[in-house]
């Protein structure tokens, strides 16, 4: 597939008549650079988004690029444009009555993998309890690790060997994993 | 449960590229909450991000983390909302670079799932849309059809209009020959029973020269001048 810049994309997908198939290559590579970053930009304006949601929001975005792209957007707005499109679509998906959406906020969103907003702020709260029962020491050893601190330094503030460092960190995310799942039982119980 | 933070490498050299990963994925959020619970508390006023990054914005928009410092990547990690100014950044800016930092299997799959999707979709648009041509060309040939047929049908009702308009004239031409003719008739008929004896006649019934009655006896008197 010819590889294609982003003013060549827009000259192909706005020219009248165009042509199918370089018009499809040149949207191919648009979403091939971009479909990410306006994946990763409606999660991160719209965390509660569920998956299936976030697709069809992708998609449509997308078929409005291929459908009603405007040949005044220059190359380097276009991303721009496509967030704007894209967060455009979200807020009517937002609006628009449950029953009409495509896909159902029902009791599957319960079974999602993915952490959902809530949840990871009730981890990050979690972590606090957890940080805060931990020993003086070990809570000052995770702050220089996160401080990037170099690690000989650490070993010898310690008085520790360099490879025991690896493994304290290691047991200090042990530690707190299970002290974080600990507490999720207990407030579960 | 997972603890991003502390998967943190033990290699300064893989720092930039382990975050940029978080940065291009879809756990930045989780990774800047559970920094922000680990990290030391902070001391003196927050920087901001054009602070932090200072004459290596553009180098980082082109190259990657690779082109800061440590201390800057420290920065950011013991401010970790910079990080989400910082992905805002990427995403309305980065280059190629940032483009081709390579994705996890999720999001992999779900670009590649996400362009067959699309790709369907607009080729079943395109089948849609050839075939409004020919709806189009056949409704264009019906409308122009059925203006024929209108014009035809006008032009055949008003033939036979004409025809019973003359129709009816030959009626009344014939009616009134009949009326003619008859009149004729009456005329014949009381022509044949006038009276033989009544006086020829021939000359003028008045002569104004040989009946002076009928002229005026004298000029008329002028009246008196008025004074």
């Amino acid at each position: 597939m010819p590889s294609f810049s982003d003013h060549e994309c827009l000259a192909i997908l706005t020219a009248e008549p165009r042509e199918q198939a370089v018009a499809e290559q040149a949207l191919a590579t648009l979403h091939d650079r971009y479909s990410r970053f306006l994946r990763l930009r409606l999660l991160r304006s719209y965390p509660g988004l569920r998956d299936a949601d976030l697709d069809e929001l992708c998609q449509e975005t997308w078929l409005r690029v291929w459908k009603h792209l405007d040949c005044r957007i220059r190359a380097e707005a276009f991303r721009s444009w496509l967030f704007r499109i894209g967060n455009h679509l979200a807020i009517d998906l937002f609006r628009r009555p449950r029953n009409q959406r495509e896909t159902s906020w029902g009791e599957r969103d319960a079974l999602e993998s993915r952490a959902n907003h809530v949840d990871m702020i009730a981890d990050a709260e979690q972590l606090q309890r957890c940080v805060e029962k931990m020993p003086a020491r070990l809570r000052e050893f995770v702050h220089r690790l996160l401080n990037l601190e170099d690690d000989d330094q650490i070993a010898a503030d310690m008085e520790k060997k360099k490879s025991r460092i690896y493994q304290i960190k290691s047991e200090v995310k042990e530690m707190l994993l299970n002290c974080m799942e600990r507490g999720h039982e207990a407030v579960s119980a | 449960m997972r603890l991003l933070a502390l998967d943190i490498p033990d290699d300064p050299e893989l720092l930039a590229g382990w975050l940029e990963g978080h940065l291009m994925g879809t756990d930045l959020q989780e990774l800047v909450a559970e920094l922000s619970v680990l990290k030391r508390p902070a001391e003196g006023a927050a920087a901001i991000l054009p602070q932090v990054l200072a004459d290596k914005a553009d180098d980082l928009l082109l190259l990657g983390l690779r082109s800061l410092s440590r201390a800057q990547l420290r920065q950011l990690l013991q401010q970790p909302r910079l990080l989400l100014e910082l992905q805002e950044l990427v995403f309305e800016r980065g280059g190629e670079y940032w483009i081709s930092v390579p994705m996890n299997l999720e999001a992999a799959e779900h670009s590649k799932k996400s362009w067959q999707r699309l790709q369907e979709s607009i080729r079943n648009k395109q089948d849609d849309s050839a075939t409004v041509p020919r709806t189009a060309a056949f409704r264009t040939w019906l409308w122009a059809g059925t203006g024929w047929l209108a014009a035809m049908a006008a032009g055949v009702a008003l033939f036979f209009v004409r025809v019973d308009q003359m129709h009816q004239l030959e009626k009344q031409l014939a009616q009134q020959a009949s009326e003619i003719a008859s009149l004729n008739k009456d005329l014949l008929a009381q022509r044949s029973v006038a009276p033989a004896d009544l006086p020829e006649w021939d000359g003028q019934v008045i002569n104004a020269t040989s009946d002076p009655i009928d002229l005026p006896d004298d000029d008329p008197i002028d009246l008196p001048e008025r004074n």
